[in-house]
This record gives C-alpha cells, sequence and structure tokens, in this order.
C-alpha cells in the first residue's frame, strides 16, 4: 500500500512498514519516471505543540510538523517544507484542480486586496498579459493569463478582499 | 519625568519598546486597528486602546486618534517606533501642543532632514562630503548632458522632491540621457508634482555605512560607531552587522566627527542615524539622516551595550546624555538579519496568514526581537517584517556561525520566511570573506534556489506524523478541536490497521 506525496514540484510515492518499538520504514520512490528507490528506518515521537522527535536512520533530529489547509507544514534541518498529503491530492484530483485547465482560474497566491482589474467577461487575452493586481503586505502583485484566451467570468471587484482559492478571473484557452 | 508612554506604532518594534519601558518601571499603552486586536503589541503592553480601521489613516497614522489616546490613558510620552509617523514633524508638533513628551527629534530637524535637497545643501555648508552632483533645477539636455559629461557617467537622474526611486534614473551614457530626463521629469512631476531633477555621480559597487548618534537637549551630541548594511534586496537592508569590516579606528573616528557635525548643522536631538555610501577606495559621502530608531539598532546595543530606546526616553525627559564620547566602549561584532513574511522560493512574494508553528532559537549571544507568536495571523495590511534576529560574538566569524545554527532552528510554519535563504547568505565564501556591497545580491543571488537536502526526510516526517496524530488524539478525546490532526478522510485514519508488505 503506497500513497502519493507531493513535495515542491515533484510527486512521490510513500509505502509506510509498521516495525517494532514504534519504528517504520518508509520507502519513497519518485511516482512517475525513473528515480532511485530511497529507504529509511524512522521513528516519529511527538514531544509537544509542533515538536517531535525524528530518529532517522540511527541519526536524531527535533523536527516541527504543524498541519495547514492544504499541506503538512514540516521544518527540519534548517528547511521549511510543505508536503501535501494523499488525501488532498485526492480531492484536487476529483475536483480537477490541478489538471491542465485549472490554469485559467485566477486566484490569489495569498490574502490581499484587489486594487485594480484589467479585463471584462469576453476579453481576448494573451499568455502574460496582465489581468488583475492585488495588494498585501504595502506590495503590488500581478496577476497574468497564464496561456492566450478569452476571459469567460470576472468576479473580482477593486476594493475587495481577496484569499487564496477564490476565483477573481476566469479564462478559457484559446 | 515622564511615567507612562503610548507607542504609536505595532509589531516587533512596538513589542520591544514596551520592554525597555517596562525595565525602566514606566507605564505602556499600546494602540491597534481592527486586525490588530491580538497582535503581540497589544497583549504585552499594560492597557491598549483601539484607533479604527486597518487603513493607516484611520489608525496608526491618525494623529488626533493617538491624541485622544494619550488623553484618556494619561500617557505622557509617546514613542513613534519606526516607519508610520516617526519622521513627520506634524505628530512630534501635535504631542508638544498636548503636553505630550515626543521621544524623538524636534520637529525643525525631522522637517530639514525630509528634504534631501535641503539637508544635501545644508550638509555641504558644514564641511560634510556628499556625493559630487549638481543643484536641482529645471534642466535643459544640452545643459544637463555637459553637466554628466563633466561628473563622469554612470550618473544618477534624481528628483528633488523624490524619494523611494520615483524619479530616479540611471544614466549610463549620453546617447539615453534625453530619454531618462524625460522620464524622470514625468514621473517627478506625477508623484511630487515638481518636476525639478538633479544629478549625481553614482559610486560603483558602493557599500552602505551608517553612523548611530546620540544627542542631548544640552549640546552633547556622541557617536555610537557604524553599522554596514550593504546586503539589501530591492533597497531594502536585509542583512545589518557592526563593526563594519573596511571601517577600521581612524576611518571611525573620521565618519562620527562627520556624522555628529551633521546632527549638529540640523539642530538634532535624540537618537538618529548618518547614512553614507563608501566607495572601494573608502571614501565616504554623506547619503541622508534618519531621524527615528532605525530597524537595525540591535546590533548597534549589543557592541556597545547601550540600550537605545532608554537613552532615546532620557534624552527626550531633557536628561542630559550621562555619556562621553569616550565612555563609549565597543566590543565584538553583531550581525542581525530580518524576518519577513515572503517567499523567497516565488520572487519574494508577501505571506501572509496564520503562522501554524512558531519556535525561536536560544543560545549564548542570540537575541530575537519579534512581534508574532504560533497561532497568530499575520494580516496583509501592513509591512511584511515579523522579526530579526541579532548574534553576538567576540569576533565576525563567531556571530556570523552563530546566527547560521539560530536561522537553522527559527521555526516559522504556515507562511513562508526567507530564514534559509539569509543562512545561504551568511555562508556565501564573498559573505565569510567581508565582501559586501549593496549589488552583493544581485550579483551572486539572483538564481538563488530553495534548498532541498531534506526534502524526502520532510516527507517521513510528513507521513509518520499523519499516523502518529490520530492515536494521541484519540488518547486526549481532543480530535475534534486539535487542528494539528488530519480529518476523518485522512487516508492513514481510514485505513485502520495496515497489512504488512501489503
Amino acid at each position: 500500500m503506497s500513497l502519493n506525496y507531493q513535495i515542491g514540484e515533484r510527486t512521490v510515492r510513500v509505502r509506510v512498514d509498521v516495525e517494532v518499538d514504534g519504528f517504520a520504514r518508509v520507502t519513497i520512490t519518485p511516482a512517475e519516471g525513473e528515480g532511485a528507490e530511497r529507504l529509511f528506518r524512522a521513528r516519529y515521537v511527538p514531544i509537544g505543540g509542533s515538536r517531535a522527535l525524528l530518529e532517522l536512520d540511527g541519526r536524531q533530529t527535533i523536527v516541527h510538523v504543524a498541519a495547514g489547509d492544504d499541506a503538512q507544514h514540516v521544518s527540519i534541518g534548517g528547511e521549511h517544507h510543505a508536503v501535501v498529503p494523499p488525501e488532498v491530492l485526492e480531492k484536487r484530483r476529483k475536483s480537477g484542480a490541478g489538471a491542465a485547465d485549472a490554469g485559467g482560474h485566477i486566484t490569489p497566491p495569498m490574502p490581499g486586496q484587489v486594487i485594480k482589474v484589467m479585463v471584462q467577461a469576453g476579453d481576448l487575452v494573451a499568455k502574460g498579459q496582465a489581468v488583475v493586481v492585488i495588494m498585501a503586505m504595502k506590495m503590488e502583485t500581478t496577476l497574468c493569463a497564464p496561456y492566450d484566451g478569452k476571459v469567460t467570468e470576472v468576479r473580482a471587484v477593486e476594493g475587495a478582499q481577496v484569499k487564496p482559492g477564490d476565483l477573481l478571473v476566469d479564462i478559457e484557452a484559446a | 519625568m515622564i511615567r507612562k508612554v503610548l507607542i504609536a506604532n505595532r509589531g516587533e518594534i512596538a513589542v520591544r519598546i514596551i520592554r525597555t519601558c517596562r525595565e525602566l518601571g514606566l507605564g505602556t499603552v499600546a494602540v491597534y486597528s481592527d486586525v490588530d486586536a491580538r497582535a503581540l503589541h497589544v497583549l504585552e503592553a499594560d492597557e491598549a486602546v483601539h484607533l479604527g480601521a486597518a487603513a493607516p489613516a484611520e489608525s496608526y497614522l491618525n494623529v488626533a486618534k493617538l491624541m485622544d489616546a494619550c488623553r484618556a490613558t494619561g500617557a505622557d510620552a509617546l514613542h513613534p517606533g519606526y516607519g508610520f509617523l516617526s519622521e513627520r514633524p506634524l505628530i512630534a508638533e501635535a504631542c508638544s501642543e498636548n503636553g505630550v513628551t515626543f521621544i524623538g527629534p524636534p520637529p525643525h530637524a525631522m522637517q530639514l532632514l525630509g528634504s534631501k535637497t535641503e539637508s544635501r545643501k545644508l550638509m555641504m555648508e558644514h564641511g560634510v562630503p556628499v556625493t559630487p552632483g549638481t543643484p536641482a533645477e529645471d534642466w535643459t539636455v544640452p545643459r544637463l548632458a555637459a553637466a554628466a559629461g563633466k561628473l563622469g557617467y554612470p550618473v544618477l537622474l534624481k528628483a528633488a522632491a523624490g524619494g523611494g526611486g520615483k524619479g530616479m534614473r540611471v544614466v549610463f551614457g549620453p546617447e539615453t540621457i534625453e530619454a531618462d530626463h524625460a522620464a524622470a521629469v514625468r514621473e517627478a512631476t506625477s508623484a511630487f508634482g515638481d518636476g525639478t531633477v538633479y544629478l549625481e555621480k553614482m559610486v560603483m559597487s558602493p557599500r552602505h555605512v551608517e553612523v548611530q548618534i546620540l544627542a542631548d537637549q544640552h549640546g552633547r551630541c556622541i557617536h555610537l560607531g557604524e553599522r554596514e548594511c550593504s546586503i539589501q534586496r530591492r533597497h531594502q537592508k536585509i542583512i545589518e552587522e557592526s563593526p563594519s569590516v573596511v571601517v577600521d579606528e581612524d576611518l571611525r573616528n573620521r565618519m562620527g566627527e562627520v556624522a555628529v557635525r551633521a546632527a549638529q548643522a540640523a539642530g538634532y536631538t535624540n537618537a538618529g542615524t548618518v547614512e553614507f555610501l563608501v566607495d572601494a577606495d573608502r571614501n565616504f559621502y554623506f547619503l541622508e539622516i534618519n531621524a527615528r530608531l532605525q530597524v537595525e539598532h540591535p546590533v548597534t546595543e549589543a557592541v556597545t551595550g547601550i540600550d537605545l530606546v532608554k537613552k532615546q526616553i532620557e534624552v527626550a525627559a531633557g536628561e542630559p546624555l550621562g555619556l562621553t564620547q569616550s565612555d563609549v566602549v565597543r566590543r565584538g561584532h553583531a550581525i542581525e538579519v530580518r524576518i519577513y513574511a515572503e517567499d523567497p522560493a516565488h520572487d519574494f512574494r508577501p505571506s501572509p496568514g496564520k503562522i501554524l508553528a512558531y519556535e525561536e532559537p536560544q543560545g549564548p549571544g542570540i537575541r530575537v526581537d519579534s512581534g508574532v507568536y504560533a497561532g497568530y495571523t499575520v494580516p496583509f495590511e501592513y509591512d511584511p517584517i515579523l522579526a530579526k534576529l541579532i548574534a553576538f560574538g567576540d569576533d565576525r566569524e563567531t556571530a556570523r556561525r552563530r546566527l547560521v545554527k539560530a536561522l537553522d532552528r527559527f521555526t516559522v510554519l504556515g507562511i513562508a520566511t526567507p530564514t534559509a535563504y539569509l543562512r545561504d547568505i551568511l555562508n556565501h565564501p564573498a559573505f565569510v570573506a567581508g565582501e559586501l556591497a549593496t549589488d552583493f545580491l544581485t550579483k551572486h543571488f539572483a538564481a538563488w534556489k530553495q534548498p532541498t537536502a531534506h526534502e524526502l526526510e520532510a516527507v517521513v516526517a510528513a507521513a509518520l506524523a499523519a499516523r502518529s496524530r490520530p492515536a494521541r488524539a484519540a488518547a486526549t478525546g481532543s480530535a475534534a478541536a486539535d487542528p494539528n490532526v488530519l480529518g476523518p478522510d485522512s487516508p492513514w485514519n481510514r485505513l485502520g490497521a495496515w497489512t504488512l508488505n501489503s
């Protein structure tokens, strides 16, 4: 039994085989294509709060793990990683998000305020063309069309507060 | 005599000011906007006054509301922190009209230093070195080109009323000067309603070195040595240290003497910072005076042992400095990094949101000035600075290593921070060698990538954590209340007991 996890840009298959004393053998292989299999013998001991002791192949490290809305956030060895768990990947697969055409749903990467809407429904847009500008932490972020296409819907309203997941503009590929 | 201080600011700097007020036995009043009701500075202060909506004009920039808050709480002094109202003469004037002691410089000095061209003129009159340049005027292109040729390209074209890089252009040669001039005038006119510009010789690959000064109301002004802030991203300082590797005792004395002269020329009192550019031949040129407490003040506190906020309060209360120049004894080395809510993996875009886990590093020589905590939601309405991490050591290398190790242990989960980026900068051979310049990051870090050395181990931790949580939650019966627990639809939960090697 293996489950898919996403980390950064890649997806890996993870199999956990439980051993005695709370140890587990964790086998990680690339979900697609060729790649070396990695095997870890590990034990995870929660300490309190987000802290845990991770014993990996005989070495121990303090890690922090916290569950966010759509990822497990892990701090380890001075690196912070967002690991997308199987159930979130599954949900995304079912809803069609993450599929090739999801790029046309323009949503902000962070909470903020819409300060400029540059398109109207029916407009033709070119790849890379600015469609909405949002302001967060006194910095402007411009959201652009992912490909040539036609604007099918505009929900963004100047002055409105928005968050990741909110649909601002919908673009249908040409 | 000051008894109660209202801090007209938020975030880490408000918390830091409250800390010193506490030590001095002074009452503290925090102020906050709608989105800051649970901000750390509000929780830390003795009392807190709600100002209004998140928009700064309705809250942290609203002088009338701040004065009302002073009256309502009996605060007899106001500390502006940095940013917001800190360099606006009107807050100092309002304080004096309302019988509130303003903890900062006098309004006339702020007024004078607020204008780049005025302060540049004043500095030249007092023999303070400035970069070679021209006066501000309504230039014709041939005359401008002649002046630029005389200075030698590249030159900086700047708006007289300028600030924040608006109306500023680097001119690399005579062939573009006409277009650059037109663009600068257009930008300056639309941004400031004033199209006059001037030229400055561009210092190539300069270091940014600034001198901390302290001046009391009895005519004494001293300097506390320099800070080097050359590591900048988009003109924003991100790593600061003291001392600077290029400043020896002789240069320190000369820069310090000039900084004191500059402050006195402006009639300055309280704490201030005189900024300079230093070129490859260690010539230094006046940039501007920052009439406030600087973000990076802790590195000076670390190497001098002087609490700058304490001195600010004493000076504002009319007390003499109680220090002469020879009393300032510097020891060791300190380096500070700024922890912003920003995502270095995605072009440093802002990263507001809820902090799911937070842990500060500890250890000898480590100081953290922070405005956040686990469970706190960082609002998107304000500056992205979350905290500052400062390491002190007997020498630069000791401080640097401490800082690297401390960054490895600085945990902020849920929002993105540049801790790994900062660590990689501190470990870069050019940084280790002290070869700093304001173009350091464009030169060495334009192609930086998020480190992935522990990526698979992170997957292991995530997979095992998901398995270990249900058991713990079941034991405490708090599954629903614990945000760290995955929902019942998690495959780890649905699967129940596993078949080995299935």
